[in-house]
Order: C-alpha cells, then sequence, then structure tokens
C-alpha cells in the first residue's frame, strides 16, 4: 500500500474540495492512501514547505500562473510540481489525477526522501 | 487533424508566454498583499452588517419599536460602528501581516507597528488623550488607502533593517519571545519617528491629501464604462483557463472595498447610496459563477451525449453556490470558441443590465456584505438590505439573459460533441 502527500493549489480552496474526495475515493480504490492538504492562491508565498514537505504539488488549471512560484518553492525540496489538466479537473476525474499523481511520483519515492 | 493541432499548438503556446509575462503582475508582493489584506477584512465586513439586518428586518411592528425606543436601536449599531468605523485600522494591521510574512518577518511586530504609524499619519493626538487631533476622522474608509500606503512603507522599513541586521540582539539564551520583542525596537522607533514627523512636525495632513486626490480616481474606476471594461475582461481571462475574478481583484479590491464601506456608512446615516460598483455588485454580473453558467448546466444535465450530462451534474450543486469550475473547465468554456463568446457576452450582459437597474432606481446599490457562495437570489435580497426587487434582477442574471444566450451555443457545442463520439465509435 502506498502513501502519498498531495498539496493542492487552487483559487479559493473550494472548488477543490470537490476534487479532494474524488482523489481519496480514487486512491482508495486501488487499495492506496492520499493525505490532501489544499490552499489557495494567496496562501502559497507563505506555505512552509520546508515543514509539510508533500511529496507532489498539484496546481489547479486556474491559477496556472502560479506553476513558476511554486516550482523555486517546492522544487529544491525535492518537491514534484504538475499543473491538473483543465478538462480532468473540470469533469472532477479523481481517477485519473490519481494515475497523474502515481506516476509523477514512479520511482523517485524511496530514493529521495530522507 | 494535423492544421487543427498547429493551430491548437500556437495558441497555448501564445497564453503560456503571455502568462509568463503576467506572472510577476500576480506575485507582485504588494498588490498581492493589499487584495489578501482586504479579503481578509470581509468576515469583520460581514460581521458589522448584522447590525444592518436586524436594524432593517423588514417587518412593521419591529422597525415602529425601533422608531420608539432609539436607545435600542442605538445599542444595536454597535458591532456596525466599530467594524466599519474602524475599518482602515483593521486594513493597516491586515495588509502589513500580508506583506511581512511575504517578506518572510515573523509578522506579529511589522503588523503593529504599522498599525502605529497609521494612527499617527491618519490622527495624531496632540495633546492630552481625546483632547486636540483629529480623532476617528479617517480610521473608517476614508482612510483606506492611506493605511494601504503607510503598511507597505512600514513594513518595507522593517524588513530593509532587519536584513541590513539594524536590529538589537540579544545574547543567546535570553527566551524567543522577548528577544523577538527587541528585534522590533529599532524598527518601531524608526517608523514611529518618521510618521511623527511627518505628520506633526512638519504637519502634512496626509490622510486628507489622499482623499483629495481619489476623489478623482475613486469616481472614475467606479463608472458604467469601467466596470463593463473591467468584468468584460475577467470573463476573456476565464476562457483562457485564467482566474478572472482574482485578476480584476489585483486592481479593483481596493475600490470595490471602498466603495461598500461608503455605501454602509451612508445607508447607516440614512444617506442616500453612492457607489454602485462594489464587490456586491458583481453578484449580479457573477451569477453561479463566472459567465453566469447555471442555464448551461441545466441544459447539459439534458444532453444527448453522456459525457456532457456528467458535467452538468457535477456542476449543478456547486453552480448553486457561485462555484463553476466543473462548467468551465469540464464542458469545456476555456480554448473553446463555441462557448467562450456567450461566456463573455454574457458577462457583458449582466453588467449592463444590472447597471441600468440601478442607475433608473429599480434596485438599490447593495450595501450589506455577505458571503459570495450564498445562492444568488438570497444574496441579492440580503446586500440590498431586503429589496424585494434585487430577486428580480438576480433571477434576470442568473437564469433569463444566460439562460437565453447559452441555448444556440449549448445545441452548437453538443452537436460538435456527439458528432466526436460518433466517430470515436
Amino acid at each position: 500500500m502506498a502513501k502519498y502527500r498531495v498539496l493542492l493549489v487552487c483559487a479559493a480552496g473550494m472548488s477543490s474540495s470537490l476534487l479532494e474526495v474524488a482523489v481519496i475515493e480514487a486512491a482508495r480504490r486501488q487499495g492506496d492512501e492520499v493525505e490532501i492538504e489544499a490552499i489557495s492562491v494567496p496562501q502559497v508565498a507563505v506555505f512552509d514547505f520546508a515543514a509539510h514537505r508533500p511529496d507532489i504539488v498539484l496546481i489547479g488549471p486556474q491559477v496556472r500562473y502560479k506553476e513558476r512560484s511554486v516550482r523555486q518553492l517546492a522544487e529544491p525540496l525535492g518537491v514534484v510540481v504538475e499543473v491538473i489538466d483543465p478538462v480532468t479537473y473540470g469533469m472532477v476525474d479523481g481517477d485519473r489525477i490519481y494515475q497523474q499523481i502515481v506516476q509523477a511520483l514512479m520511482g523517485r519515492r524511496e530514493e529521495d526522501r530522507p | 487533424m494535423a492544421a487543427e493541432a498547429t493551430t491548437k499548438k500556437t495558441w497555448t503556446d501564445r497564453l503560456t508566454g503571455w502568462m509568463e509575462a503576467m506572472a510577476p503582475l500576480f506575485d507582485q508582493p504588494h498588490l498581492a498583499s493589499v487584495r489578501d489584506g482586504l479579503a481578509a477584512l470581509m468576515p469583520l465586513l460581514i460581521i458589522g452588517a448584522f447590525s444592518l439586518l436586524v436594524l432593517q428586518f423588514p417587518v412593521t411592528s419591529w422597525l415602529e419599536y425601533l422608531d420608539a425606543n432609539p436607545d435600542v436601536a442605538s445599542k444595536i449599531w454597535v458591532p456596525f460602528n466599530i467594524s466599519y468605523g474602524l475599518l482602515s485600522l483593521f486594513a493597516s494591521f491586515t495588509i502589513a501581516y500580508g506583506l511581512a510574512r511575504r517578506r518572510g518577518l515573523d509578522p506579529l511586530m511589522p503588523s503593529a507597528l504599522s498599525l502605529l504609524a497609521f494612527v499617527t499619519i491618519a490622527s495624531p493626538i496632540m495633546g492630552a488623550w481625546g483632547e486636540e487631533g483629529l480623532p476617528g476622522t479617517y480610521f473608517d474608509n476614508s482612510g483606506l488607502f492611506t493605511a494601504i500606503i503607510v503598511s507597505l512603507i512600514s513594513v518595507e522599513i522593517y524588513s530593509f533593517l532587519v536584513k541590513r541586521g539594524l536590529i538589537i540582539k540579544m545574547p543567546p539564551g535570553v527566551p524567543p519571545a522577548i528577544a523577538t520583542a527587541f528585534i522590533a525596537l529599532i524598527p518601531g522607533v524608526l517608523i514611529m519617528l518618521l510618521a511623527w514627523f511627518v505628520r506633526v512636525v512638519l504637519n502634512i495632513d496626509v490622510a486628507g491629501g489622499v482623499v483629495q486626490i481619489l476623489s478623482h480616481i475613486v469616481p472614475a474606476a467606479s463608472t458604467y464604462i469601467a466596470a463593463a471594461i473591467a468584468e468584460t475582461f475577467h470573463a476573456f481571462l476565464w476562457t483562457l483557463g485564467i482566474h478572472g475574478d482574482l485578476t480584476i481583484g489585483i486592481v479593483l479590491s481596493p475600490i470595490w472595498t471602498n466603495n461598500l464601506a461608503a455605501n454602509a456608512a451612508a445607508a447607516a446615516s440614512g444617506q442616500p447610496i453612492p457607489y454602485i460598483y462594489t464587490d456586491l455588485f458583481r453578484t449580479y454580473v457573477v451569477p453561479g459563477g463566472s459567465g453566469a453558467t447555471l442555464p448551461l448546466a441545466f441544459y447539459l444535465i439534458r444532453s444527448r451525449s453522456e459525457r456532457l450530462r456528467r458535467v452538468g451534474w457535477l456542476g449543478i450543486w456547486p453552480g448553486i453556490f457561485n462555484i463553476n469550475e466543473p462548467i468551465t473547465f469540464g464542458t469545456p468554456v476555456i480554448f473553446n470558441p463555441v462557448l467562450a463568446i456567450p461566456f463573455i457576452i454574457i458577462t457583458f450582459l449582466n453588467t449592463s443590465v444590472a447597471w441600468l437597474f440601478h442607475v433608473i432606481g429599480f434596485v438599490r446599490p447593495a450595501y450589506i456584505a455577505a458571503p459570495w457562495t450564498l445562492p444568488t437570489p438570497i444574496l441579492a435580497y440580503l446586500q440590498t438590505g431586503y429589496d424585494w426587487r434585487a430577486i428580480i434582477l438576480a433571477l434576470l442574471t442568473e437564469f433569463i439573459i444566460p439562460g437565453i444566450i447559452w441555448y444556440p451555443a449549448f445545441r452548437a457545442w453538443e452537436r460538435q460533441v456527439l458528432e466526436k463520439e460518433e466517430q470515436a465509435g
């Protein structure tokens, strides 16, 4: 059983709460566990990536412009940063987003984390 | 097929380049701190607005009772007077807090010092407490822009001194809470000195001057032309998949907050309500979410395409509470001219029709702050101080106008989706 820590970045932290449930469900069906924290854009600048150490940051498509600043904050800590595909986001397609998480983190979990 | 792929790629490329050019603006620490600091005031504005909701509750016997018992009414006014009457004090704290955190500082002392500087600039006490000076004059929304300027400058001074190491360092072993307090000492003295020098020694009425300057800018930014351009642009941004509300808020949120507070103050003192364009006016522009997509969601759930039906169901429930990302991204509206064009047209029409209804006096401008996630007709009724005609405008902008515009667009898009689904087998 794999366990993933995901940080979700969206506009007001509201529409992503729909997504949160869908992704957790999708993971459970695979027998995995996902822990999701959702934050809004204004919180990004002050979020303590070092203390929280998510495995992956997923950025909502409507706030894609944050990608670069999130990368600057998260990538030095070995955190993967990806943007969610707009239609997947709109369809609240938990399975596909879960796949995205698994693929992005494939092979880099054990060796990268202290 | 190949040609289509190429066009799509150029579009995406152009957009990405454009967004990257814009990114520094979204991340600009001062603008973002102002926007976030003002957004943090919303709960205070809503709390204060409860006074208005209670005082104006539309039951005749209650209103007559209040008229006969002004002492009861004046007690109910207290939460309003304290939250709206001291709005700029709160703003000087919340804005400084955001900027201090963006600058990597412990935000407590910079926020407190910003408050100190703002009070000094806006209302220096010259004699004994309460004897002289300008008590409260600029503590309400009239000092809002001064609070913005003062809090940004005072945090920058603080940040500059701390980063240059111009602070008192306590020897190791001193408890952190005490050490932190001493760090604030030199920046605090300097910020206070500067504010005192400008306001008291030079006797420059900064807040009054700012009000003078803004008396030319705010009305211009609160006109129909400004609103129509800003709102149409916000819709256009959404069709590119960019959060339009956050983007126009970078520039307009000080104007919206100022206007909302001015409206509430006017209503409280029985004056005509001055401003149409506030956060609350946007209730009629984006009912059910930007692009007023609730009727589109209703069409989608009856579509012959299974995929579209699913998007429709996903979009309806959040849509009632004015959240519509499932529709915008799932249908999708973004990068899809068939739906993007009506999305923009509806936003423009809603702005125009709502503005017209205000100008002819059919609906009272909104002045009671309420959470934007309330269903639009309820929100419209509350924010106008129980004006039932606001419900008519809300239904018009949430269902009727978008219902008409979305229908042909929905049919056209459904036809394309069905064709593609048939081709795919």
